[in-house]
């Protein structure tokens, strides 16, 4: 793939950048009351009339919208988000403190989920229709149905309060911890969190690779490679599964989504020191801009990784590429 | 056809999945009480929801069973009412979602054009973003009502579903069936209303149970952040007092915590047991693609004996094979084979008479629902029976090694060949990736692929080049027995005589014992064959090897040419100077298909049109019959160019214009009797009911020969064999009593007899209604039997015409040669 390729798959998610940078241009534009609102917060109530007018002036909301559109993407492209109404500091700097915790529980947590969810639903189809595989698929469906904040309080019941085996809020001993023992108090924080996050996401890959394998080993192919003799094994995961990639990764997106989804309530629940838990804040704040903020970071952080996969099944699937071409 | 394919089971290929029925069966219970809760909360609840009945944090007791919150609200009532709330919006969401996505996926995937590329960019658009954050974003600063925040999260999960429909109903109108409508004058209404949309429910359905579950999560998610409706209480609401409350970390989370949350875990877990039943019973990729080898074939007891060298190389010993349990049907009925090293056996017979199954057992690769009821399979005297499966993989390939048929879909689509190839190598000679693949390059050089040929993926080569990849990954353990089935369906003439010729050659190098499983009886290698010719799975005749050579082709079949011949009528189809390229994609074929096609059909004639695969025959069919626009060229039918004409006009002018597609399975809506399938070209020219429809569908069936007509009226098309429903392809073809028939390879998929017997039906249809012919083939030797003129395709071009008697004489076009020599080697025996 040369970079020509990559860079014209960059094309159509660059847009979507812009769209979502564009909503929340808009949005305080378009919402009810005046723009100021949304960027001061509920000071606003108590400026004067001149101070209104003075505020307005200086974020430069008394300028025609295609300029203020203008200096809003040289803002952004400069890092600036604005001013957190509840912090006062800015928004870049606030999600940046916050972004590595997110990281920290929210990749391991993808990779958990996908490469489970497949590998489980590659089996499913192998087996389907066999008592087995019925009621794996019932317990996926059950884990998928249940809301990923509830299983979070559900553990922190369970786990916390009435076994006392792990810690039920943070990310960190509040008391901090030294050497060897920071990565073991951080990784039994992580434990509740990341299980939440995996049981909420892990049914989209298993559907889409149950349904995308179970129709591959109908195929001829299917069929070729068994009677070269190869095993069970090598046949369901290097034909079947190799030839069902292209459904899996596309399903990505929506796990991803879905991720996202997870990692704000759950971030919630556990009081855990991730964006997601800032978007809680300032939800309950009305702490416009740093929500904003934190939606961009969600939708970039999403279309990367979308970017990324859509680079990945070309690779797995000839097919899609000439498709493409 | 493969094994995976052919001996078609009479039961459906999927199981009657009592699985899912049961858990459907679990969901839709749970979603009647979830939703009898919701519409009579009043009558259920003990207590009003929002007022305080007794003291704050009451533990569960008699009169509050759930106790009671932070403000002495009856919990049990709060939940009992929350289910008015959860449930209402997830419905109401994904009524809008599913309502929105119908109108948008339907009208993208009918239309296409501009307005699909507009749909699906803002579709692509909303899908990469996070929708629960962004549903957050929009919810705070909008302050949405419970009425617009349903249409809002409806709107939101639109684009997903939206996708969904679209592909289905791209899906759709690419079928067969439609493709037929639309030959017959279709408009886009009627394609919507008779195929798109009835095709589309399924998928429709499944989406909107789809989104009443994530619409029921992300309202929780929703009113657990605070930011639901503070007026009402749903289950997301109640857990976000729970959590404020600190409820999980005090003993009520037993009480206030679990009961919401699982009321949502039962919500969505009902829709998703009711969704998964639907897919499982409606998605036919699903139901087509079940199949499993039978595990647990080990039986008890002792192994079976050592080989002795005497021992034959295959035994097959009076197998009985049945599809299905209790009331089975048999495959194979008492079969007994047996094969010496070096052999060479050709197995014939028609479709469904146990060919592809009996290669199955042989390799120890029967599925289910096919089993074995009585008999053994004994390679080198070990009876499969008792193998374990690793010992059966360590004989498959090695041992007794399979051709299978290459031209569909036999070849893993993304792996290049040479890996394929080296795979077959590797699993049974442990040795280095880059040795295994030198090993590869040699074995495919061996079947004809250059070296530069062997990094292509399975879909740039063509039909004959894939089966010698094939046969290639079959030779690379050197086994003993090599069995191929139906090694050369589905390839034209040239190619299958090419395909023979190397198995000869093959079985003649190595010494392997061949067994070829073929519905044709392959003159080529059958001079040194033993023939068993099989018949509803018993051998009906074993003949030794035939040693002449094959007579001349023109006495095959059917009459002489310079015979019956009709006087030539006034040109009905006049094609001039037509061109169509299409778009070229790495390692497709080069972008002009038709370069100037010249033809003619007058009335009452039956014009052969023969030529290889992918000369442009079907694309010439398609333009003639409106299924394909040209870049070039005039089409005059009747004297009437039909291509610049459009809407009725078009319609009108198609009326006497027919297709019969080669596929009778794929063209033949699965839905539909035989009696609407007949009468849809009435329906779609509009011939009004009082005029006779009934009449003149019992009258085309009996033309084509469905006798007696009564019978098959109600029929579907899976009730009927391959035969017949190529009848009724045509019998929906006359209807409309055209005036000229495109029939598109209608034979190619048949056996022998069957042929004869459509090519005697054409010759019919020809006397008695004056209808003419363009028959389209590759079959030389068919095409003399009743074409009045035969032209010959080569590259997109006309390349030679014959009228009556020029058939053996004089020089040939080199296309032509080829197709001649094909045919004689091909010869019937």
């Amino acid at each position: 793939m040369n970079a020509q390729t990559i860079a014209a798959r960059a094309f159509p998610l660059a847009i979507t950048v812009w769209a979502a940078l564009t909503l929340n241009f808009a949005l305080p534009r378009l919402a009810p009351g005046d723009p100021l609102d949304y960027i001061l917060g509920d000071d606003v109530a108590t400026l004067s009339a001149a101070q209104r007018k003075a505020a307005s002036k200086e974020f430069g909301l008394d300028a025609p919208l295609p300029v203020q559109y203008f200096d809003y993407l040289r803002g952004i492209a400069t890092a600036d988000l604005g001013n957190s109404i509840r912090y006062g500091t800015p928004v870049s700097g606030l999600l940046a403190e916050r972004v590595g915790w997110t990281l920290l529980l929210a990749l391991p947590a993808a990779v958990l989920s996908v490469v489970t969810g497949t590998a489980l639903g590659a089996i499913a189809a192998w087996n389907r229709g066999r008592p087995k595989e019925t009621s794996v698929m019932a317990g996926i469906l059950l884990a998928d149905a249940m809301p990923a904040f509830w299983v979070g309080m559900l553990l922190v019941a369970v786990f916390s309060l009435e076994l006392g085996w792990l810690p039920s809020f943070g990310a960190f001993p509040a008391g901090g911890a030294e050497g060897l023992n920071v990565v073991g108090e951080v990784g039994k924080r992580l434990v509740m969190p990341m299980t939440a996050i995996v049981l909420a996401t892990v049914g989209q890959p298993f559907l889409v690779a149950r349904g995308a394998v179970t129709s591959s080993l109908g195929e001829d192919y299917i069929q070729t490679a068994q009677a070269k003799g190869l095993s069970t094994r090598a046949v369901l995961f290097r034909h079947a599964l190799r030839a069902s990639m292209l459904p899996v990764l596309t399903s990505f997106t929506l796990t991803l989504g879905a991720l996202a989804g997870g990692v704000v309530v759950v971030e919630t629940v556990f009081a855990y020191p991730g964006v997601g838990r800032l978007v809680f804040d300032a939800i309950r704040a009305r702490d416009y801009p740093l929500l904003q903020g934190a939606f961009l970071l969600f939708t970039v952080t999403v279309i990367a990784a979308n970017w990324v996969s859509d680079l990945l099944y070309e690779r797995f699937d000839p097919r899609a590429r000439e498709e493409r071409e | 056809m493969s094994l995976a394919m052919n001996d078609r089971s009479p039961f459906p290929a999927g199981p009657a999945p009592r699985a899912a029925k049961v858990l459907t069966a679990i969901g839709a219970a749970l979603l009647a009480v979830l939703l009898l809760a919701a519409l009579g909360a009043p009558l259920f609840a003990p207590f009003d929801a929002d007022s305080q009945v007794a003291p704050p944090f009451s533990e569960p007791s008699l009169d509050h069973l759930l106790g009671t919150d932070d403000l002495g609200q009856d919990l049990l009532s709060q939940l009992i009412f929350g289910a008015r709330v959860s449930l209402g919006v997830g419905i109401g969401a994904a009524v809008v979602a599913t309502l929105t996505a119908s109108v948008a996926g339907l009208a993208a995937g009918l239309f296409r054009g501009w307005l699909d590329a507009i749909l699906m960019r803002t579709v692509d658009l909303v899908l990469a973003v996070p929708l629960l954050p962004l549903l957050l974003v929009l919810s705070t600063f909008f302050n949405p009502g419970r009425a617009a925040l349903t249409v809002i999260t409806g709107l939101i999960l639109s684009p997903r579903a939206t996708r969904e429909i679209r592909s289905q109903a791209i899906a759709i109108s690419r079928l067969g069936p439609v493709d037929a409508a639309r030959s017959m004058g279709a408009g886009p209404l009627h394609l919507l209303l008779s195929h798109v949309l009835p095709g589309a429910l399924p998928v429709v359905v499944a989406q909107f149970v789809r989104a009443v579950s994530v619409a029921v999560v992300f309202e929780s998610s929703l009113s657990f952040l605070g930011l639901g409706d503070p007026t009402s209480r749903s289950w997301g609401n109640i857990l976000f007092y729970a959590n404020a409350r600190g409820a999980s970390v005090s003993d009520a989370w037993l009480w206030w915590v679990v009961p919401p949350g699982l009321c949502i875990g039962l919500t969505v877990v009902a829709f998703a047991f009711i969704g998964f039943g639907l897919e499982e019973r409606t998605d036919r990729r699903l139901g087509a693609g079940y199949w499993r080898l039978k595990s647990g074939r080990r039986r008890m007891g002792s192994r079976s004996p050592e080989p002795d060298v005497n021992t034959p190389l295959l035994q097959i010993e009076n197998l009985t094979v049945g599809y299905g349990g209790k009331d089975h049907v048999l495959a194979l009925d008492a079969l007994s084979i047996t094969v010496e090293r070096g052999d060479l056996l050709v197995l014939v017979g028609p479709s469904g008479s146990g060919k592809s199954t009996l290669a199955a057992a042989i390799l120890g690769m029967l599925r289910a629902p096919g089993r074995t009821i009585t008999g053994r399979v004994l390679v080198d005297g070990f009876d499969l029976a008792y193998l374990s499966s690793e010992e059966l993989q360590d004989i498959r390939g090695r041992v007794v090694a399979l051709v299978p048929q290459a031209a569909m879909n036999a070849l893993n689509p993304v792996v290049p060949v040479l890996d394929q190839v080296a795979e077959a190598v590797l699993v049974h000679q442990p040795m280095r990736h880059s040795a295994a693949r030198r090993r590869a390059r040699e074995l495919l050089a061996n079947v004809g692929i250059a070296a530069e040929r062997t990094a292509a993926f399975p879909h740039q080569l063509s039909g004959g080049m894939r089966q010698r990849v094939a046969v290639a990954m079959a030779i690379a353990n050197e086994p003993r027995l090599i069995v191929a089935d139906e090694p050369t369906s589905g390839l034209d003439v040239v190619a299958q005589v090419e395909i023979l010729a190397l198995l000869s050659e093959i079985r003649e190098r190595s010494g392997a014992a061949m067994i070829v499983i073929s519905h044709d009886r392959p003159a080529l290698l059958m001079r040194s064959a033993r023939i068993v010719e099989l018949s509803e799975g018993r051998e009906v005749a074993a003949i030794g090897p035939k040693l002449e050579a094959p007579g001349p082709v023109a006495a095959s079949n059917g009459r002489l040419w310079e015979g019956e011949q009709t006087a030539p009528g006034q040109p009905l189809l006049e094609i001039s100077e037509l061109w169509k390229a299409f778009p070229t994609g790495r390692g497709r074929a080069p972008g002009n298909v038709l370069r100037g096609v010249e033809l003619c059909v007058r009335q009452g004639e039956i014009v052969g049109l023969i030529g290889r695969s992918g000369t442009g025959k079907t694309t010439l069919a398609n333009v003639i019959t409106g299924l394909t626009k040209p870049d070039a060229g005039r089409v005059l039918f009747k004297g009437v160019d039909i291509l610049g004409l459009t809407g009725r006009l078009q319609r009108d002018a198609r009326r006497d214009l027919q297709l019969v597609g080669q596929d009778p399975y794929g063209s033949l809506a699965p839905r539909m009797p035989v009696r609407d399938l007949v009468s849809e070209p009435l329906v779609i020219h509009g011939d009004p009911q009082s005029n006779g429809r009934a009449d003149r569908v019992r009258e085309a069936l009996a033309a084509v020969g469905l006798h007696p007509v009564s019978r098959f009226l109600g029929r579907y098309p899976h009730e009927l064999s391959g035969g017949e429903r190529q009848r009724v392809a045509f019998a929906r073809a006359i209807v409309l009593s055209p005036a000229l028939i495109v029939a598109d390879e209608p034979t190619s998929m048949m056996d022998a007899d069957l042929r004869r017997e459509l090519v005697q039906l054409m010759e019919r249809l020809r006397k008695q209604r004056q209808v003419a012919f363009l028959y389209i083939t590759h079959d030389i030797a068919l095409a003399r039997s009743i074409c009045d003129r035969i032209v010959v395709m080569d590259e997109g071009r006309i390349v030679e015409e014959w009228g009556t008697n020029l058939l053996t004489t004089g020089a040939h076009h080199l296309a032509t040669q080829r197709l001649l020599d094909a045919a004689q080697a091909l010869a019937d025996v």
